[in-house]
């Protein structure tokens, strides 16, 4: 079974090589693939030093075009399964192969890592204001798809081929992980969560900082409740 | 309508008319969105030559006064440009990521052949 993992890196030279040693280090039989999201920094040197594979985009897409990017590449090539990793070391690899088991056994689409379905599984929970804005994000996408999922903006999660050809053509580029949840859902893709552990960032900034936790909360909502709607309307057309 | 106000709708007409004429001659704007402006610059033109039109048909639709007219319907002009322009800028938006994309992974096949060749 083939199997990918899609890192998507925007000024990462702090963490990328470490976070691409660690799963080269890994007893996992898998490839990679860092996405370098037209970073300012010397990320696109360090990918090209160290002969790590990686497409760099010509200019920043942000993180959900730059995923899209990645599971384009992981169509084209015929992977089975594709994994969504970040570049920041917040994601543990040693989860990768308890990610992907529901996915080999045919049991769902998609597996999200979730940090807050088991709070003794990972040390790291984010802040509270982040811990708030996830646990609305997910009531609203309980009442719009009648699902419960724990973090829906965890970017540690793995789709099988089928939900990989669908994100290849169509993958929403403004919220991605809530919206691309929602999207499944509404289309009767199968999703599941496994608690997984994850660390603080090691080092450089993160894209969604404090203050503007409230106003993505709000955005994502909004988002969900739209995309819940027109997909719905789409389904029936 | 009185002479001061006729003469300012002129100048204002001849200023719309050459800065239309300019984008036309440089190609600057595509036909299709063109005609919106031929149709606000048809509108002025009208208002210039039949003041009556613009009041008569202000009170068939019962405005008290044909500027409470010009200032709704041009509102609701802008309002209906800007949602077209949103529009545009979407799509444009999802044509560009999408032209990043294929373009940053025909570089990689590139690489490869490149690589290859060597």
């Amino acid at each position: 079974m083939k199997i990918i993992l899609i890192i998507p890196a925007y000024n990462e030279q702090e963490n990328i090589l470490n976070t691409v040693n660690k799963i080269k280090n890994s007893r996992l039989n898998i490839d990679y693939i860092v996405i370098n999201d037209g970073s300012k920094d010397n990320t696109e040197k360090i990918l090209q030093e160290n002969h790590l594979n990686h497409i760099n985009l010509i200019n920043n897409l942000g993180i959900g075009g730059a995923v899209q990017t990645g599971y384009k590449y992981a169509y084209e090539n015929n992977y089975d399964i594709a994994i969504q990793f970040d570049g920041d070391g917040q994601h543990d690899v040693n989860y990768v192969e308890k990610i992907c088991k529901p996915i080999i056994d045919e049991e769902v689409d998609m597996v999200i890592g979730s940090r807050y379905l088991d709070k003794s599984e990972s040390e790291f929970q984010s802040t509270f204001m982040r811990r708030f804005g996830s646990s609305i994000i997910s009531i609203f996408i309980r009442l719009c798809c009648k699902k419960k999922i724990t973090d829906p903006t965890s970017g540690f999660r793995a789709v099988n081929k089928k939900v990989i050809k669908e994100f290849a053509k169509n993958y929403p580029t403004e919220y991605p992980e809530p919206e691309s949840t929602v999207s499944l859902l509404v289309n009767n893709y199968n999703i599941k969560e496994i608690p997984v552990s994850m660390n603080a960032r090691c080092g450089g900034k993160s894209s969604i900082e404090l203050f503007k936790t409230v106003d993505y909360m709000v955005k994502v909502i909004f988002a969900i409740i739209v995309d819940s709607i027109s997909f719905k309307i789409r389904r029936k057309q | 309508m009185p002479i001061q106000l006729k003469i300012a709708l002129l100048i204002s007409l001849i200023v719309y008319i050459f800065i239309v004429s300019i984008s036309v001659r440089h190609k600057t704007i595509r036909i299709n969105y063109l005609i919106f402006w031929c149709i606000i610059g048809i509108g002025m033109i009208t208002a210039l030559i039949i003041p009556d039109f613009v009041k008569k048909i202000s009170n068939l639709l019962g405005f008290k006064a044909p500027v409470n007219m010009l200032l709704v319907s041009s509102i609701f002009m802008i309002l209906f440009l800007i949602h077209d322009f949103t529009r545009i800028i979407t799509k444009e938006q999802n044509k560009n990521i999408l032209l990043i994309q294929e373009l940053s992974m025909l570089k990689k096949r590139i690489e490869i052949l490149e690589k290859e060749e060597k």
